[in-house]
């Protein structure tokens, strides 16, 4: 039995998966000083306790002690993930999934699809399978599911919990683990070894977190499961039960 | 007030009534008959499929054979519309090693641009150059930051964001291609395209562009397997000719009557042996 | 399709949803508040965006077909765009199914249009220039103003003009236009006081109305009943590849060949010459003898249709070579007058033997030609094109022409030489009440000053310009550069030129530049920065015609008229004068003939001057009665602005009345329900013409001197006005305020015809060799010595030309070899292989033309449908101005070289067209 949460704690687990989330499409950018102050920042924010503060599922002091200067970072993503010849760590979902050789194949229609029905679409000059885009998308999912959350909305956040755990079913969980692989044997430069580490580390633990939580609701969920049926047969939620599924039985010791 | 019944009309009365089948299991032999004594040259056909397929330069899925031949004054000129035959037995969908190219609806050799590897295989084996490469991102002209005249004119860039079309496209880019499970909006880098018999109008019941298009006529269209339908008629009538026959490819694109029509004075010639 | 706001404020914000985040989108502690909308992205780095909606996979578009029509060359061919229902954009045009005249079909260029609408390299914003000076290679540095600002620099020069009393020094130029044109063409300078309005129709076709005119009355282009015909010759003319109508003929042209013989007169393969069953291919300039030759022929074998010639009353023919005919003997019909004059005085002695020495063409060609022609009479159609007769002396080959329709019959006739049902659209409200003293007096400028009468110099001595038979009654454009550099018969000062491109698309063009540069205040209206804006003070960016304005205009083909709409289609409402400001045009454009002087009308008022801005009221919605003013008041420009396009839609319905409105007269053809049907439908046909209705025999008359068709032109002596009764002598008295013909012509100037003959570089005399008033032949005058320029030059329009305006399209360049002997994205002068061999040119060389007027280097092509002696160039390249694509680079280098620096200012002076072909010379050489 749990006391009454504020509304802000019972946020607060979702919000370190959001913001988790999003660092880490931020980190799989091309690197500029922006991302250097960004995890300083960041850096700062979390854990402290103050109102407005961060709060993050993933050791980000760790990213930035391992950054290191601008130059050296830059290289080192044009080696693994751009080219302009060989390409270290292709970081396309097509690649490790459909064709080691291809870009822009079934997979790459399929997760365009997925952003379209949440009306977004690929914002960088790439195929839309690239990781930091499918990471960003988890982070919309995320986001939407809070913000349902805040708003009492519980059958609609339990419906984006859903789909957060089929889109790391169907994409990004699938590949993260070999492109995590081919990132740490080919990084020069320790950052991307952490973020490749930190990545697969999150997101594999993110995937069965959220198979729990949906049990613990009881919700049926499924790979493939893409009949378009987004009714969930649970009858109607209560934030008792949003409680019990978000807090109970979590070992990551937040 | 009364409107024309065209040809037009009574071929795309048949098209509304196909039933096609996307694998290919449907009992349609699409065929197209270009009449050359209709043809008169004009290319409108080529500008109309640029239009409806959102073609860059460069890339023609309708095109033409131009000749010219004799020596002044007996001189003729010869207009040939081309486009891929979709040929019964097509040598670029042998020899694709995905099946990226296969034979679909009605019997049109279809391209899978998701299958596609880029290896250029079936441009090489298509006797008629009929199949594209994209080599670069499409309509590069479009991607274009300067004006002739500085806020005066407009750049290629803004005048799309001005309409709202945006990718790799032009300004009157035609959304109307965008449909059918093998349609790309705009096609990518890297893969080959080739001529559909637009098979996203077909689905719709209309007919192909070029066909359309076609201020003369010239072009008919339909199923060979309908024995009532306009394009049996005419192979009837006219014993047709293919493009390089000797290729053994069956194409389903066929020619009937001459683009010199006309007549000569009549007289059997003579005996012109020589001393 | 709404983007987000892209917060840039670096401090903490909340997003829609009232949760806190951070302007990257990372969520913060103490969150609380309201639902969630929206999806705020943009945060400082993001791989997503917004999609925008059009773009959801696998939605099927729909749009809808909106009528207009095309204007790409004066076919005019109604038409119906599809405007997608989801961006509002064009996507693709085609003829329009309720036309009587094509239905769909559509020819080749109306498609291109569509890259015109959405060229970046269009006109989008006024501009004034601000460099001073004026020249090719002058940047003019033009900057954006706006329309305001436009109007009042317009207004303010027109006010100076009429407090000095020298309105006569304004000048307004036409070039495409619609039937809303007395607005800015007719009334607007009759009212501001100037007499200077030039129209481009002299560098059309001009010289081919003389024909019909001084044979049967009809100053005007025809239309050829190619459904019934069995014979077509085609003088120069190219039906299936350009004007006009060429959708209809294009269409026609497959069951033409099976049912009729098609021979094609000119100097080079064209495109219906290489479908044709006969190619007679003509020594440029040489045409007036075939045409005598076969009428020769047609008489001397008896194959005349005797129903419309008459007849030999013993029926004798006494048509022999060498021998003239006693007028007594023949029965002359009630349709016809001086057949017998017209054989006696030039056709005797013109055998096709006597014309093969002269054209080139075989005989024995010439011959069964001209036999086969009059054996399938009446049906048989004699087709006149510019080639023949835009010449020096061409007046006289098209009379020739055409007369040999007057032979075999088919004037008006089933199977023959047709024109236009009446065309029955009403008279725009008039100026003549708005006009006050100051501009009378500038409008009666030229009869105490200086030469001709406009600054065009016409119905000056040398300038005869007789359209309609009237001296200085057409106009002669070519001609105005001259009258603006002479300042004769007046300086010009300020010029308003819309719609044309007068330093590109004229003869010896260069002499444009020089004028252009002479003109202290130039406004030009058009859709591109031309090579006329390049000279221009003022820009102002025109509505493209076939998508984004009100217009009128009209078809004429397969027996019927048809009254065509243009309209705003770009717009939902049309009728509506917000919806088209707002939506219906891509950029901030405004139409030429309406808007335009509508804010000029209303700022002049402003200064006190209010006679165009009465004038403009009384153009009332006839459906409600509302002048614009009553329609929408106010005072801001947006307001003006309203009231401009609301006149606008005013004049396009009052023009159209009698098609639309129930209760207005109008001739017999479709009949709607009202404004709102005819609108939709966008197209009105009328009933067929009726075959012969004009023969004298039928209870009919030809609009001539006469009342009959004219083999002895009556008509080109003293005008069509002039009643002259066939059966009397020539000698009668006429109102010299009044000249007509030749010899009213000849009375202003105080001579004789003779004398306007020689200067005006003709042989006839009315008592010589060549006789002054029967179609005849006479020798080119050759524009350069042929030992100097020894190549005939052979210009023709591009098939895919739109008048000019398409050298900026991509796709004019791509398919450009749709011109027989033409290559994709170059500009060929194409020459017969045994004439560059001897010149020592290959394929693909680089060479230099060159004339007496000027030079261009261009590429190469040897070609065998090329007569040797000439040089075979496709008109429309050579633009260093218009945009990226045309030019080779913008305002810097052209691309290809202009046919018309080569083509000396010339002209045929009795109809004064300008001279494009026949007569000019140049030489070769390779670089």
């Amino acid at each position: 039995m749990y006391e009454k949460l504020s509304d802000d704690d019972l946020l607060a687990p979702e919000r370190c998966r959001v913001n988790a989330y999003k660092l880490l499409a931020e980190c799989f950018h091309e690197p500029d000083e922006e991302l250097a102050g960004l995890l300083t920042e960041v850096t700062a924010d979390e854990g402290s306790d103050r109102d407005g503060g961060l709060e993050l599922d993933i050791p980000a002091d760790e990213l930035n002690e391992a950054m290191t200067d601008l130059e050296s970072l830059r290289v080192d993503y044009a080696r693994l993930f751009v080219g302009p010849f060989e390409v270290l760590a292709p970081p396309y979902e097509s690649t490790y999934v459909d064709d080691p050789d291809r870009v822009m194949t079934e997979s790459t229609v399929e997760v365009t699809n997925e952003y379209r029905q949440e009306q977004v679409d690929i914002g960088l000059d790439e195929p839309a399978d690239h990781v930091a885009a499918e990471l960003e998308f988890v982070y919309l999912l995320a986001r939407h599911e809070v913000e349902a959350l805040a708003a009492g909305e519980y059958e609609t956040a339990a419906d984006y919990l859903r789909r957060q755990h089929e889109f790391l079913g169907t994409h990004l969980g699938r590949w993260i683990g070999e492109f995590a692989d081919d990132v740490r044997s080919h990084a020069d430069t320790e950052f991307y070894r952490r973020l490749a580490d930190e990545t697969e580390r999150f997101v594999e633990r993110d995937g069965r977190r959220l198979a729990d939580r949906l049990d613990r609701l009881g919700i049926q969920y499924g790979e493939g499961d893409d009949d378009g049926d987004d009714d969930i047969d649970t009858g109607d939620l209560e934030r008792a039960d949003l409680v019990a599924a978000l807090h109970g039985g979590d070992d990551d010791g937040r | 007030m009364t409107e024309h019944h065209s040809l037009d009309d009574e071929m795309r009365t048949e098209v509304e009534q196909l039933q096609l089948d996307e694998n290919g299991d449907d009992d349609v032999d699409l065929n197209m008959v270009i009449d050359l004594q209709s043809c008169t040259g004009c290319g409108a056909c080529n500008i109309g499929c640029a239009q409806e397929n959102n073609l860059q330069e460069g890339v023609a899925f309708s095109s033409r054979i131009v000749e010219t031949d004799g020596q002044f004054p007996n001189v003729s000129y010869e207009y040939t519309p081309t486009l891929c035959n979709q040929c019964e037995d097509a040598p670029c969908a042998s020899g694709c090693p995905t099946s990226a190219l296969y034979e679909g609806e009605g019997g049109i050799t279809m391209h899978d641009p998701d299958q596609c590897i880029g290896c250029k295989y079936c441009m090489i084996n298509c006797p008629y150059d009929e199949i594209h490469l994209h080599k670069e991102d499409p309509h590069p002209r479009w991607d274009d930051d300067e004006a002739v005249i500085d806020e005066g004119t407009a750049t290629p860039t803004e005048l799309k964001a001005e309409v709202g079309v945006d990718g790799d496209a032009p300004a009157y880019y035609n959304p109307n291609r965008e449909v059918g499970e093998h349609e790309h909006p705009t096609r990518f880098k890297g893969v080959v395209e080739k001529c559909t018999f637009c098979v996203h109008r077909l689905n719709k019941g209309e007919l192909p562009r070029c066909v359309e298009e076609c201020p003369c006529d010239a072009r008919i269209f339909g199923d060979r397997n309908d024995p009532d339908s306009k394009v049996n008629e005419i192979l009837g009538r006219y014993n047709p000719d293919v493009l390089k026959e000797e290729e053994g490819t069956e194409p389903k694109v066929k020619y009937v009557r001459d683009y010199n029509g006309g007549s000569y004075e009549r007289g059997k010639g003579e005996p012109a042996l020589g001393d | 399709m709404s983007k987000n706001d892209t917060t840039n404020d670096p401090t903490d914000t909340t997003d829609s949803a009232g949760l806190a985040l951070d302007r990257r989108g990372f969520m913060k502690t103490g969150a609380a508040g309201a639902v969630a909308a929206g999806l705020g992205l943009s945060f400082g780095l993001s791989s997503l965006v917004e999609a925008d909606d059009y773009r959801d996979a696998l939605v099927e578009h729909t749009g809808e077909w909106r009528a207009s029509t095309c204007a790409g060359c004066t076919s005019w061919c109604a038409a119906q765009i599809l405007v997608d229902d989801e961006t509002g954009r064009a996507i693709r045009t085609r003829g329009n199914e309720h036309s009587q005249v094509h239905g769909r079909n559509d020819c080749v260029r109306q498609d291109m249009a569509i890259q015109q609408l959405y060229d970046p390299d269009r006109l989008k914003q006024p501009m004034r220039r601000t460099n001073p000076e004026k020249g090719k290679d002058v940047d003019p540095e033009f900057e954006p103003i706006s329309w305001e600002e436009a109007i009042e620099e317009i207004a303010d020069k027109i006010m100076e003009l009429r407090e000095n009393e020298e309105t006569h020094k304004a000048m307004v130029t036409r070039g495409r236009y619609t039937y809303l044109r007395p607005i800015l063409y007719s009334h607007f300078p009759q009212i501001i006081g100037t007499p200077n309005n030039i129209s481009h129709s002299a560098i059309c076709a001009e010289a081919e109305k003389a024909g019909p005119m001084f044979t049967e009355g009809e100053w005007s282009y025809r239309q050829y009943d190619v459904t019934e015909t069995r014979y077509v010759i085609c003088w120069g003319a190219d039906p299936i590849s350009t004007n006009r109508q060429v959708s209809h003929y294009s269409h026609e042209f497959g069951d033409l060949l099976d049912r009729a013989e098609v021979a094609v007169v000119e100097p080079r393969l064209s495109s219906t010459a290489s479908k044709a069953d006969e190619w007679l291919p003509v020594e440029p300039g040489y045409d007036g003898a075939i045409a005598s030759a076969m009428a020769h022929v047609i008489l001397t074998e008896g194959l005349w249709n005797e129903e419309f010639v008459g007849e030999f009353e013993d029926g004798d023919n006494r048509f022999v070579e060498g021998e003239e005919v006693d007028p007594d003997t023949f029965d002359e019909s009630e349709n016809s007058h001086g057949v017998v004059q017209w054989w006696n005085l030039e056709l005797n002695d013109k055998t096709p033997e006597w014309a093969e020495e002269e054209s080139g063409v075989p005989a024995e060609q010439i011959e069964r030609v001209a036999r086969r022609f009059a054996q399938a009479g009446p049906n048989a159609i004699s087709w006149l094109g510019g080639g023949p007769c835009m010449q020096i002396r061409g007046t006289y080959t098209a009379m020739a022409v055409h007369a040999l329709n007057g032979l075999v019959g088919s004037v008006g006739n089933e199977g023959g030489t047709l024109y236009a049902p009446d065309d029955g659209t009403a008279s725009l409200p008039g100026p003549d009440e708005f006009t006050d003293e100051i501009a009378e007096e500038g409008l009666a400028y030229p009869e105490e000053h200086g030469t001709g009468d406009k600054i065009d110099q016409r119905g000056s001595l040398e300038l005869p310009a007789l359209k309609g038979g009237e001296s200085g009654g057409g106009v002669v454009t070519n001609n105005a550069a001259d009258g603006i550099l002479e300042e004769d018969p007046m300086e010009i000062e300020l010029l308003i030129s819309y719609w044309n491109n007068y330093a590109f698309s004229n003869p010896e063009s260069q002499r444009w530049e020089d004028a252009l540069e002479k003109i202290p205040f130039h406004v030009t209206i058009e859709t591109h920065p031309s090579e006329t804006a390049w000279f221009a003070d003022i820009l102002l960016p025109a509505t493209h015609h076939q998508f984004e304005r009100w217009g009128q205009l009209r078809s004429t083909a397969n027996g019927i008229r048809s009254i065509n709409l243009h309209q705003p289609v770009l717009a939902d409402d049309p009728d509506d004068p917000e919806d088209v400001l707002d939506n219906g045009r891509l950029w901030d454009v405004k139409t030429d003939e309406t808007e335009i002087v509508y804010l000029i009308a209303e700022e002049l008022a402003d200064r006190g001057f209010d006679n165009l801005f009465e004038y403009c009221e009384q153009y009332e919605d006839p459906e409600t009665g509302l002048a614009p003013s009553e329609e929408y008041d106010g005072g801001s420009f947006r307001d003006r602005e309203l009231r401009a396009q609301a006149f606008s839609r005013n004049a396009a319905k009052l023009r159209t009345q009698p098609m639309w409105d129930p209760d207005v007269e109008a001739p017999p053809g479709d009949e709607f329900d009202g404004w709102e049907e005819f609108r939709e439908a966008g197209v009105w046909n009328s009933d067929h013409w009726e075959y012969r209705h004009r023969w004298p025999s039928e209870g009919g008359e030809f609009d001539t001197a006469t009342g009959r068709f004219e083999f002895f032109s009556e008509t080109l002596r003293v005008g069509p006005d002039t009643d002259v009764d066939p059966d009397d002598d020539i000698d009668l008295e006429f109102d010299v305020d009044d000249p007509d013909g030749l010899e009213g012509h000849a009375e202003r100037h105080d001579t004789d015809v003779d004398d306007v003959l020689e200067t005006c570089n003709y042989l006839a005399r009315t008592d010589g060799e060549r006789h002054a008033y029967v179609p005849h032949y006479e020798e080119p005058y050759d524009m350069g010595d042929d030992g100097d320029y020894p190549f005939k030059f052979v210009d023709y329009k591009d098939r895919l030309n739109r008048e000019g305006r398409s050298a900026n399209a991509t796709w004019l360049h791509e398919f450009k070899d749709v011109n027989p002997g033409d290559e994709p994205w170059e500009d060929v002068a194409k020459l017969n292989p045994r004439d560059a061999a001897e010149l020592g040119i290959e394929d693909g060389d680089e060479i230099r033309i060159s004339s007496p007027a000027g030079e261009i280097e261009v590429t190469a092509k040897l070609w065998e449908g090329v007569k040797p002696g000439t040089v075979a160039k496709t008109w429309g390249q050579g633009h260093w101005a218009y945009g990226r694509v045309a030019s080779e680079e913008f305002g810097e280098e052209e691309h290809g070289g202009s046919n018309n620096r080569l083509i000396g200012a010339e002209y045929d002076r009795l109809s004064g067209s300008s001279v494009f072909y026949g007569d000019v010379c140049v030489d070769v050489e390779k670089l």
